[in-house]
């Protein structure tokens, strides 16, 4: 069945405006990220407490180490969100190659923003910044949290490329697609917010 | 949506006509298969315990609860919420944007992105510049507006159940009044 036959089929099947009845997986997705929504605003809330009472010793660091290299991360961070969210929409469209490139793309980059935070901690253990330092381990917890996250998000977005290639999704399930979707963009908005508290402020 | 006829489906070879390949019925995909070694089997069972819980009051009672969260919310006025699968802008290249129509591969989520991008850069050009009294008030509002687009648009919260904005925002409120609270109490240092 070619792909424009597969979405129109889709699109005549979309039934009119019902009430919500929410989806378990989807709920436990939620939940999980309500749960991780605790653990990271404890890590930014400990270096918000830092950084409001010692402004001089994190101002030094931004001088040292700039912020180019940060900020082409955050660009490739938000263009992943948006590749995952391209891929969504490919397959509720019953394009399955399209879902595939897409969510190879997110994987792509987050593989490479990964790549660049390992560049960007040499740099930083060259001026000095070890983990020892009370705005070393501030700094160092909630990023390579991050970091952590943004690995296991690339694993999880292989194994959906991977899934696709056997014939998993189709317009009709995109479940897994979507709630990977929900993890991969919590791990971006905690990004927007780690990149403006510790870096740009 | 424009319907026009296609012509039925054929074999290439022998000209015949073919039915279209059925799709995998709900579930299918995530249908486990049959288990080969012990981990298999194990993962099996803690799935086959998992759905025999579902049965247990514990459970029923969580649920009615998820329930009656879900009718209350579902009370507070605004728009009617839709399914996701109902709400047409996921599906359509073309968004309306104050007023003006505009036509972009993605349709909203490249619109959202383009936004993203915009409003990183404002930020970045701001951290550069002599620092006033309003720059970090607007950097904070530049990055809490950006992660609000994203849950909205990208993760469906404005069109998806209300349960789920409650879930997100119940722990982000406690934790930003006991980020206040650390800040307003002075430091006995480190």
């Amino acid at each position: 069945m070619s792909e424009a036959s597969l979405e129109r089929a889709h699109h005549e099947a979309l039934p009119a405006a019902t009430p919500v009845q929410i989806d378990n997986a989807k709920f436990a997705m939620w939940l999980y990220l309500a749960s991780e929504v605790v653990i990271f605003a404890m890590l930014i809330a400990v270096y918000i407490v830092f950084r409001y009472n010692n402004p001089d010793v994190i101002s030094d660091v931004h001088e040292k180490l700039g912020i180019i290299l940060v900020s082409v991360n955050t660009f490739l961070l938000l263009a992943s969100s948006w590749s995952m969210v391209m891929g969504l929409q490919q397959i509720q469209r019953g394009n399955v190659q399209g879902l595939i490139r897409w969510i190879g793309l997110t994987a792509v980059l987050g593989a490479v923003f990964v790549g660049l935070q390992y560049v960007e901690y040499n740099e930083l253990a060259h001026l000095g910044l070890s983990l020892s330092t009370d705005f070393g381990m501030r700094f160092y917890a909630p990023t390579a949290f991050h970091g952590a996250h943004v690995i296991i998000g690339v694993l999880w977005a292989l194994r959906i490329v991977l899934r696709a290639r056997k014939g998993y999704y189709s317009a009709q399930n995109y479940l897994g697609v979507e709630i990977f979707g929900l993890y991969w963009h919590f791990v971006d908005v905690v990004w927007i917010l780690l990149f403006t508290v510790i870096y740009l402020v | 949506m424009a319907d026009e006829q296609k012509p039925p489906l054929t074999d290439q070879k022998t000209g015949e006509p073919v039915s279209p390949t059925p799709a995998y019925p709900p579930g299918e995909a995530e249908r486990l298969p049959e288990a080969e070694t012990g981990l298999e089997q194990a993962v099996t069972d803690v799935v086959q315990a998992s759905e025999d819980a579902v049965a247990s009051p514990v459970v029923q009672a969580f649920d009615s609860a998820v329930s009656a969260v879900q009718e209350a919310v579902d009370h507070i006025p605004g728009p009617p919420a839709t399914t996701h699968e109902a709400s047409a802008e996921h599906h359509s290249d073309t968004t309306i944007i104050m007023g003006r129509e505009i036509t972009v591969p993605g349709g909203i989520y490249t619109v959202v992105f383009i936004a993203l991008g915009i409003a990183t850069l404002i930020e970045i050009i701001l951290a550069e510049l002599p620092r006033g009294f309003f720059t970090i008030p607007l950097m904070f509002s530049f990055a809490i507006v950006k992660a609000a687009l994203v849950v909205m648009y990208y993760m469906h919260l404005r069109s998806d159940s209300r349960v789920f904005t409650v879930v997100l925002l119940l722990p982000v409120a406690v934790t930003l009044l006991s980020t206040l609270y650390l800040i307003s109490v002075p430091v006995r240092g480190y």
